[in-house]
């Protein structure tokens, strides 16, 4: 909490005596991310997906672009809207049980 | 005495429920962009065969590989493929299911999780990724 120029914790510090927190602040931008997160993508899926659920799903931005039984149907439809590089992904039929891994 | 890891990438992975990032599978020119799960206890990469199709790839002349799972086996095709994740590109080879019904996207440790550094914090829902040999 940064409050009349000071920096302060919210709450008291479960430190020992002689122990101290260092805090750097910069103001250097954050790093621009080098890759796409899909961040929209998901946020189309969270919200979309049960609409289109049994079919692969291209979306590209907030946009649905392709929607199939196969990803090679749904990235002919994506790119003949322009859209080259969909994220393609599969909904399945019934909102899936959790995953127990292999 | 604390120990460093640098990381080079972070990513935010949300509240579903497996850790899960999108990444890109490339074979010469063609490429599919998809969601793939991390799986610290998957031995290989292995993917729904539809993306090898999208690809390009012949599935079945790939070396066949059976695998188990707790309670089930199953069988998969090998073909070599580089993996963008975040942005660090893995060139190795995946496994893509024979059964099209199976329809997950894995990371394992064979090709990918063995070229990588990775740490996660599941509380903050956070990746951190790195090359295996990256400086930072």
């Amino acid at each position: 909490m940064y409050e009349d120029g000071v920096l302060r914790p919210l709450e008291p510090l479960p430190f020992k005596e002689k122990q101290h927190l260092t805090v750097t602040v910069s103001d250097e931008p954050a790093p621009e991310l080098d890759y796409n997160p899909r961040t929209k993508e998901f946020k189309w899926l969270q919200d979309h997906g049960d609409e289109h659920r049994g079919k692969y799903v291209a979306v590209e931005g907030d946009q649905l672009v392709g929607e199939g039984d196969s990803v090679v149907a749904v990235m002919e439809q994506a790119r003949a809207k322009g859209a080259d590089h969909p994220l393609v992904h599969y909904l399945p039929e019934e909102p899936e049980l959790p995953f127990a891994g292999w | 005495m604390a120990l460093q890891l640098h990381f080079s990438k972070t990513y935010n992975y949300g509240s579903d429920d497996s850790i899960s990032l999108p990444i890109v599978l490339r074979v010469g020119d063609s490429s599919a962009d998809l969601v793939a799960s991390v799986d610290t206890g998957a031995s290989y990469c292995l993917f729904d065969r539809k993306y090898g199709e999208a690809l390009g790839l012949n599935v079945e002349f790939g070396a066949l590989k059976v695998f188990v799972t707790a309670n089930s086996r199953f069988e998969a095709f090998g073909h070599e493929v580089t993996i963008d994740a975040l942005g660090i590109e893995t060139h190795t080879t995946v496994f893509f299911f024979a059964d099209p019904i199976i329809r997950k996207n894995v990371l394992g440790r064979h090709g990918w999780l063995d070229r990588m550094k990775i740490g996660i914090v599941d509380y903050d829902q956070m990746l951190y990724l790195a090359e295996y040999d990256e400086v930072v």
